[in-house]
């Protein structure tokens, strides 16, 4: 079976090498490279937040434009000063604290959904709309520290993230036994009959209710075809092998616990994205075990209620530049790692945006969130100043109009957007 | 509660107006933007918003404010009558009744009616584990129109339905039942100190000296080992152990002495992390008090197991502290090595069990001792289980027909809403997969699987209009149970003599009566009270350890639980809520609320002197879920109040306002900060009415601790002023300005039943219905289980 992608090229930086399959010859059906997907700028988003947001002070510049000075938390970004743009007085105009936090990707918090057009997808699941049947997972979501969910589908529904490197391993490199291949095709035929089944039944359940509830059931029907076509496509991919991975590859999956993860986890995310095994990546940092960093048995969430209490807020202050740390490092390493559909580096077509629903996680304000977006073919190395002025606002989702449209998503609106993001391209 | 005479009309209405408001609201820039003059010449689709805020300010006596001339309380009744008949004649011409939507049911509905159809054992396996969150309107998590149905859920279905039926399933033979003695019990498990503890007290007995949290402390039975029990049962647990303590222990091991040692089997799930050590799920199966002494206490517990659980046994509150090599450096110096940088390979091990050994020899600390310890099990009582025999009787599949098996199934699951038209697709399906070659048994788990996910299966179906028998048995047993009805009800309501005599009340009471009852309280407190944020923000551990050593966030739910069973149970009057006499606590919330001389482990219902913990507001489940864990917001309980109690959410504040940044530095309490917030004047509005409970409630700290001081030493101010004008310097006196609110305490709780109950919004046209209930709860005394009776009663109730 793996004969026919038996080529191998080694990627590497900073320490990981892959043994990875010609994509052509992973992919037979979905042949796609160059010439398929030549006109999109950029295919790719990785969208990286946390649940507190960032010290105010430390993440934005004191000056705006291409000359600005990094802030103490921007500082271990250098090296990419010129492929991030950081963004200030971009929010999504939310209140109610930590409800806001699950509006980051979306501008839209979960009470809100039902009254909005498109719910509250985020913009992760709204790519995958429209790439994600190319590739085995539409989309990818992790968390690191433990449960963070920051994905939302257009029915509210939050969708669950890998919690661990073990998980996340066996997603992009595990493949399934040929027992087992069987019994899951098995079952996908069974999972088809019951839905057969209960569609015919709903027919009938249908016609015994009034008005309203005939539309509500309608929610029924719509999942049962979405399920259809996701069970389909993931039938499809059955038989399809993953990349193969090596001893170092394999070393990914093995966890520090907690923050310590973080590292493997862009590592893996690297690998996911030149394996094409995703374009549309969430991770959510929620903390775990900061013992390492040398901040005892506290949680990340009291740091963040620090009150201007110089200790706590150092406490913050480590955190939240480990965060960018290891963010630097996979900048870097996107940067290294060639892009295996076109030319150049895998960063130049893919958006990393990172930032928080919640912009101060003191004063829980999602007022002015932290906002940083790199990669993708924008031109970068400038701190953008918007007005502060809550006549002028801007809405953060322009910002997330442009990343679609950048990443060929043909929208004019997502979320609270009202255009596109001025002063940006 | 007041109403007015029949001959007030709309033009009393407008009189009344005239004499108290519009001196304020009329003219080019009325007060609020409200121009009453124009307002009352009609209710329009422009204005009726306007009408309802009319109707609110006057019935909660916003308005007039505090300062201007008042309407005496009857004129104020009959304008919010008149006012609010206006508003209802327009809504009834111009907008569709409101109703129920289509339910589809929420997460505890499913696993608990999972349990009551399948008799399946869900405390040790939830089959909604992977589920989605349950959608929210106001807090509850049962609305029809909020609650959505996603392919992902779907999904879910799917794989939770076919674990259910295999759970269900046991075409096996009868298993042997096992029985264990050991005396004295071995040493197993947490690892090698453990093995030297007992060698150094000669072998009689297995030690257990630290509780389970932070590090091991378990004794687990070797022949189950790690993987658990293999087969599902009822297992009986017989120990006899002891509790010693010395009577000159090492300081340095911290234990509370008055407290009673208890030993508890805690159980865990394989899977969920290394069983030797604290899981992420694990529960109490059994425990027991042993109190100190030389005395043996001879324990004997049947428990249920799941295949796959693993029991262990520990001393659930014992010491914390590890004992470490600290120790030996103290009490055995001459023998103590210090630890090295860099160890070679092994070499950690060999000098940690070195001075484990050494220590074990000096030990002098509290310690339970194990004599004896027997398992047996599985106890078989019938077999198969009563799960394998609901769905194929006693028969094996061959000797009967496998769209049969299904069928009937179905026709149980589907709650008595489903006709022979319904069941037919499953049965087809049964017969198509049989037909194409599948094994019968294969067939048959499929099809019972498609029945758990059918439309008839999670819907809870309602035609409109006056609900039909059936469809009220399932509202009834929704509401009580969180469950399916049973047999029982369902042919009450059949035979259609629910709706007959006093059979409604009777079965109330049945159902109030039995065990699955626990349900109401659990989820219908969960939404109202918001107890469901427990846990979200759990406090920092070195500070409250005591929240984690006590496990005081279950004991909290439980109190509350059991405060409101007790309410039910008597039928007391709905006061209690603000101002009880009493509360249920164990060991640890007694020590929380610094209550004397509490003795025993177990919960007990107390009569309270502390006046300020009487009712919700002292109790510690409401004061920890409107904290963070780490500081109070007097916004935040003060809002919850105004929803929860009062009945009269604030609006959501003003988008162009500025959190408060939090400064906890220097002297300037949160109480200083906010009042910046109230010198605003579009924040002030609502802040006077939010606040003052959120100042009382200052008392209380994130877990519900009383509290002098800020933990900066500031110190705390608990007075105020409420909206209408009445100053109150604490707590105690809040609850009493509460008090006199009672008809608007009383309109909340049924308004908040009403939606639990009915899984919509209580919406305005509700609310002469809504004021009949009122009314004769009044008339009845505000009796808790009275109003159960009396929602259940209501049309509200009855009808779609």
């Amino acid at each position: 079976m793996f004969k026919t992608i038996n080529r191998r090229m080694m990627l590497r930086g900073g320490g990981v090498a892959l043994a990875m399959p010609m994509l052509e010859a992973m992919l037979p059906m979905t042949r796609w490279g160059r010439t398929a997907e030549k006109n999109y700028v950029a295919q790719r988003l990785v969208c990286i937040g946390n649940p507190f947001g960032f010290l105010p002070d430390l993440f934005f510049p004191k000056q705006a434009g291409a000359n600005y000075q990094l802030p103490e938390l921007l500082k271990p970004l250098a090296p990419h000063k010129e492929d991030f743009t950081v963004f200030s007085h971009l929010d999504h105009n939310l209140t109610g604290g930590h409800f806001a936090t699950a509006g980051f990707l979306s501008g839209v918090k979960v009470a809100d959904a039902p009254r909005m057009r498109e719910g509250n997808i985020t913009l992760d699941q709204k790519l995958a709309e429209h790439v994600g049947a190319r590739t085995r997972y539409p989309s990818l979501n992790l968390a690191c520290g433990g449960k963070f969910d920051i994905s939302f589908t257009r029915n509210a529904v939050a969708v669950p993230a890998l919690k661990n490197l073990r998980d996340t391993f066996d997603a992009l490199f595990t493949d399934p036994e040929q027992g087992q291949r069987n019994s899951r095709r098995d079952g996908f035929a069974r999972d088809n009959s019951v839905l057969d089944t209960i569609r015919e039944a709903a027919n009938q359940f249908q016609r015994e209710l009034g008005k309203q509830d005939q539309q509500k059931l309608e929610q029924y029907f719509t999942s049962i075809r979405e399920l259809e076509r996701k069970l389909q496509m993931a039938e499809s991919w059955l038989d399809r092998p993953k990349p193969v991975a090596d001893k170092s590859t394999r070393k990914l999956a093995e966890s520090d616990g907690g923050i310590n993860d973080l590292d493997n986890f862009y590592d893996l995310i690297v690998l996911a994205l030149q394996t094409d095994s995703s374009r549309a990546i969430t991770l959510g940092i929620s903390g775990g075990n900061l013992e390492d960093l040398g901040l005892g048995y506290g949680s990340y969430h009291k740091y963040s209620h620090h009150g201007q209490l110089p200790e706590l807020v150092n406490g913050l202050k480590v955190i939240e530049k480990r965060q960018m740390v290891e963010l630097s490092r996979f900048l870097g390493k996107l940067k290294e790692v060639d892009d295996p559909s076109s030319d150049g580096s895998l960063l130049g077509n893919t958006l990393v945006l990172c930032g928080s629903g919640l912009a101060n996680g003191s004063s829980h304000s999602a007022k002015n969130m932290p906002i940083l977006l790199a990669g993708g073919g924008f031109r970068h190395g400038q701190h953008l100043r918007y007005p502060a002025d809550p006549s002028q606002r801007v809405p953060l989702c322009n910002l997330y109009v442009s990343m679609l449209q950048q990443l060929g998503v043909k929208v004019d609106s997502f979320g609270t957007s009202t255009g596109t993001l001025r002063d940006f391209s | 509660m007041i109403l007015p005479g029949r001959a007030l009309v709309a033009q009393r209405l407008r009189g009344l107006a005239q004499q108290y408001c519009f001196e304020c609201h009329t003219g080019e820039t009325p007060a609020a933007e409200i121009n009453l003059s124009s307002l009352l010449a009609g209710v329009t689709e422009e204005n009726v918003e306007d009408w309802k805020k009319l109707v609110f300010a006057l019935e909660r006596h916003e308005m007039p404010p505090p300062d201007a001339e008042q309407p005496a309380n009857v004129q104020l009744a009959g304008m919010v009558f008149e006012a609010e008949r206006q508003v209802i004649a327009y809504l009834q011409k111009n907008e569709s009744a409101p109703v129920t939507i289509l339910r589809r049911l929420n997460q505890a509905e499913y696993r608990n009616t999972i349990r009551d159809l399948l008799h399946l054992d869900v405390s040790q396996w939830d089959p909604v584990e992977h589920f989605p969150e349950d959608e929210t309107v106001d807090g509850f998590n049962n609305n029809g129109q909020a609650l959505v149905t996603s392919d992902f859920l779907l999904r879910q279905y799917l794989v939770a339905g076919s674990e259910a039926v295999r759970r269900a399933t046991h075409w096996e033979d009868r298993p042997r039942t096992h029985h264990h003695k050991f005396s004295p019990p071995p040493p197993t498990g947490a690892g090698g100190r453990v093995v030297q503890r007992f060698e150094a007290v000669g072998g009689k007995y297995r030690p257990l000296m630290s509780r389970p949290w932070k590090k091991g402390g378990f004794h687990m039975l070797e022949p189950v080992g790690e993987e658990g029990v293999a087969v599902s049962g009822y297992y009986r647990f017989r120990v006899v152990v002891s509790a010693h303590q010395h009577p000159r222990p090492f300081s340095e091991i911290e234990i509370d002495a008055r407290e009673v040692p208890v030993l508890a089997i805690m159980p865990t799930l394989s899977g969920y992390g290394n069983v030797s050590r604290p899981t992420t799920r694990e529960f109490v199966a059994a425990r027991v008090n042993v109190p100190y002494g030389n005395r043996n206490v001879e324990f004997e517990k049947t428990i249920w197991l799941n295949a796959g659980v693993v029991p262990r046994l520990t001393w659930l509150n014992g010491p914390v502290k590890p004992l470490s090599d600290k120790l030996v450096e103290k009490y055995a110096p001459d023998r103590f090595r210090p630890r090295k940088k860099t160890w070679a390979d092994g070499e950690k091990t060999r000098y940690l069990n070195e001075m484990w050994r050494v220590l074990a020899e000096v030990y002098r600390g509290p310690e339970m001792r194990i004599h004896e310890l027997e398992m047996e099990g599985p106890l078989v009582k019938q077999w198969p289980p009563r799960s394998h025999q609901t769905l194929y009787g006693q028969q094996s599949l061959q000797e009967q027909d496998p769209v049969e098996v299904v069928a009937r199934f179905a026709r149980r699951a589907f709650r008595g809403q489903a006709t022979e038209d319904n069941i037919r697709p499953y049965q087809q399906l049964v017969r198509r997969s049989v037909a194409s070659g599948q094994a019968p048994q294969q067939a048959v788990e499929n099809g019972l699987r498609s029945v758990l996910c059918a439309p008839e299966f999670i819907y809870r179906k309602e035609k409109g209009g006056q609900l039909s028998g059936v469809e009220v048995a399932n509202r009834l047993s929704f509401l009580l149970w969180a469950s399916m009805p049973d047999r029982q009800l369902l042919e009450t309501a059949e035979k259609g003599e629910l709706e007959k005599g006093d059979s409604l009340r009777q079965e109330v009471e049945r159902m109030l009566a039995d065990p699955k009852s626990a349900g109401f309280a659990a989820n219908f407190l969960d939404r109202w009270l918001e107890l469901y944020r427990l846990g979200t923000m759990p406090p920092d551990e070195n500070v409250y350890p005591q929240y984690f050593l006590g496990d005081l966030e279950s004991a909290m739910r439980q109190e509350t639980e059991l405060f409101f069973r007790h309410l039910l149970e008597k039928n007391l009057d709905v006061e209690n809520l603000i101002d009880g006499k009493f509360t249920f606590v164990n060991y640890h919330l007694a020590k929380l609320y610094g209550i004397k001389g509490f003795e025993g482990s177990g919960f007990q219902k107390v009569a309270l002197t502390d006046r300020r913990r009487g009712g919700l507001l002292g109790q510690a489940s409401i004061l920890t879920a409107t904290a963070n864990g780490i500081d109070t917001s007097p916004v935040v309980r003060g809002v919850w109040v105004l929803n929860n109690l009062l009945g009269t959410p604030p609006a959501p504040p003003p988008a162009n306002v500025p959190e408060i940044e939090p400064d906890i530095r220097g002297a300037a309490t949160v109480r200083e900060q906010l009042a910046r917030h109230r010198n605003i004047k579009s924040c002030a509005s609502c802040h006077r009415r939010i606040d003052p409970a959120g100042f009382a409630l200052e008392s209380f700290g994130p877990i519900g601790e009383a509290r002098a001081v800020y933990p900066g030493k500031q110190k705390i101010e608990t007075g105020g002023v409420t909206a209408s004008g009445d100053s109150f310097k604490d707590i105690v006196a809040y609850k009493t300005l509460l008090l006199k609110r009672k008809p608007e305490i009383a309109r909340c709780v049924v308004e908040k039943l009403l939606t639990y109950a009915t899984g919509r919004k209580m919406e305005f046209s509700d609310r002469p219905q809504v004021r009949q209930i009122l009314l004769k709860w009044q008339q009845q005394g505000y009796g808790m289980r009275d109003l159960v009776h009396l929602v259940v009663a209501s049309d509200l109730f009855l009808s779609k």
